[in-house]
């Protein structure tokens, strides 16, 4: 039989040995493949990112003790660590040397990584503030001395010897809360306290009344109380 | 060309993913003919190369009606779709009933297929007896398999079916198919596929065993036209391709194929002159010398044929 028929269009072509006509549908592959690919690459840029910052650490400024508001800062003050900024405002350690002589505007306690925004060139008395001062006895201060910007309230005493009395009940308060400035040592040798305090035009003069008859006495307020007048942060 | 026919005993061993494993893996152009008895599902199972859903109502419908009178071989082609994949196949009826109600013209279609030059012809027959109607289709074939798994009910039925069937294969014009079984069973049981395969080729003298396909789940649902990654991968896959191999090798190939195409394949000009391929070095009737083709991995590589 030698009959040779026209090849239609339709009819397939060989296999051969590697080929097949297998069913495969492969077109889902490609796109799996290159999400894939992205997200190994998005992985291993993030991974890299990461340990680049974790390895770019300066060395910042932190408190060595608590500091209290309105305290001036020392070189004491200051200690060294090591951390990653990540653009927050902390202070380099070599520009510790702009900051000693500044005041602090609030309490620090101890160990914390200091900012630029916790300290203050200089603190002015307000225009309606007067600085006032005062010794006192044992008996009118607490245990604890006092110390420059600790909020006291002032309370009026009954006189210890014979003098001058000013009007008013003992036990009265004469200013609710107000801030110490200095302390200091009365004279040398006595147990007297010189304390300096920022009181109100208003008030000064009742102060200034009690504290020349000794009928002052002081107790500390707890630290984050605000005194009625304050100084000038600027 | 040749023609095998596939056929289960009983039950659905898998005779439908048998046939399209052999047609995607076939070396030669081969179509695939679904004319399963219960009817087809070729078309249902997996779309065309395009995407789009294979035509239930073009295949065996319409050719059928045709086979009153004589076939020509390329008219079958013209009935053919091409599935994903590349497989041409001749989608199938749709129930027994119209596979019983064309029963005279299955002969002459069996004859069309045997006088297809330029491809093979796998039948999906799904299930076969000595009385089916579609008889002629294993009787015009080269080669007829039976499918069977590896489950007592499987074996003795096949055997028994085969027992039945061997004296009725004898065509009208003399011929008689090989016989042959494929084993489906899972990968480690060699030992017992093969004792089934010698219990049935004693019992059914003349049958010959084409190997141990595996089963696979997964490989099988690539013949679903479910996504299956690495299909060529797939365990089925892999076993199938020894056992159509040997398939293969066993149908013949028609000493003298000369092919016209379109455009002549250049690498079989020899000296000049564009011969015909053929096959162990015979004469063509025109007594003319030809010669093997000179690509060994292309055996059908057609020139232009010599009329």
């Amino acid at each position: 039989m030698s009959t040779t028929s026209v090849r239609p269009a339709g009819l397939p072509l060989a296999a051969g040995p590697g080929g097949t006509r297998l069913p495969t549908t492969r077109t889902r592959r490609p796109t799996f493949a290159a999400l894939a690919v992205l997200l190994i690459l998005v992985g291993a840029l993030a991974s890299a990112w990461l340990v680049y910052r974790s390895g770019n650490r300066v060395d910042v400024l932190v408190a060595s003790g608590d500091i209290e508001a309105g305290q001036q800062i020392t070189e004491g003050d200051f200690s060294v660590a090591r951390v990653a900024t990540d653009d927050a405002p902390v202070i380099i350690a070599s520009a510790q040397g702009n900051f000693l002589g500044t005041y602090a505007a609030t309490s620090i306690p101890e160990g914390t990584l200091l900012n630029r925004n916790m300290f203050l060139k200089e603190d002015v008395i307000p225009q309606n503030g007067v600085v006032v001062g005062m010794v006192l006895t044992p008996q009118q201060r607490p245990a604890k001395d006092v110390s420059p910007g600790d909020v006291v309230r002032l309370y009026l005493v009954p006189p210890s010897e014979a003098g001058g009395t000013v009007p008013g009940e003992s036990g009265d308060t004469v200013v609710a809360a107000v801030r110490v400035i200095e302390v200091g040592p009365a004279s040398s040798g006595s147990q007297g306290l010189a304390v300096s305090v920022l009181v109100g035009t208003g008030e000064s003069g009742k102060v200034v009344a009690a504290s020349s008859a000794g009928q002052i006495a002081l107790a500390r307020l707890s630290t984050g109380t605000k005194p009625t007048i304050d100084l000038v942060r600027e | 060309m040749g023609v095998i026919t596939l056929f289960g005993a009983k039950g659905s061993p898998g005779v439908t993913t048998t046939a399209l494993l052999a047609a995607a893996l076939w070396p030669r152009p081969a179509v695939l003919v679904d004319a399963d008895s219960d009817g087809g599902d070729v078309a249902l199972r997996l779309p065309r190369a395009d995407g789009s859903a294979m035509d239930r109502s073009k295949g065996l419908l319409t050719l059928l009606p045709l086979a009153r009178r004589e076939l020509a071989a390329h008219v079958v082609a013209e009935h053919a779709q091409t599935v994903l994949g590349g497989v041409e196949v001749v989608a199938g009826l749709a129930g027994p009933e119209q596979v019983n109600a064309v029963g005279p013209l299955w002969g002459s279609l069996a004859s069309a297929f045997r006088s297809m030059q330029d491809a093979d012809v796998i039948i999906d027959v799904g299930r076969l007896h000595s009385q089916s109607v579609q008889l002629p289709l294993a009787q015009e074939s080269d080669l007829v398999l039976c499918v069977l798994r590896l489950s007592v009910t499987g074996v003795i039925h096949s055997r028994e079916r085969l027992r039945a069937m061997q004296p009725h294969l004898r065509s009208t014009t003399g011929r008689s198919p090989r016989v042959g079984i494929v084993v489906i069973a899972p990968p480690g049981a060699e030992r017992d596929v093969v004792s089934v395969a010698s219990s049935i080729t004693g019992a059914v003298p003349g049958t010959e065993m084409f190997g141990h396909l595996c089963y696979d789940e997964t490989g099988g649902r690539l013949f679903l036209g479910e996504p299956v990654s690495r299909p060529e991968r797939t365990l089925l896959v892999r076993s199938g391709r020894k056992v159509v191999d040997a398939v293969a090798g066993s149908v013949p190939v028609s000493p003298l194929v000369t092919t016209p195409v379109a455009s002549p394949d250049p690498t079989d000009v020899l000296d000049g002159q564009v011969v015909g391929v053929q096959v162990d070095g015979q004469l063509d009737p025109d007594g003319v010398p030809t010669r093997r083709s000179i690509r060994k991995n292309q055996p059908r590589r057609g020139g232009t044929g010599r009329r």
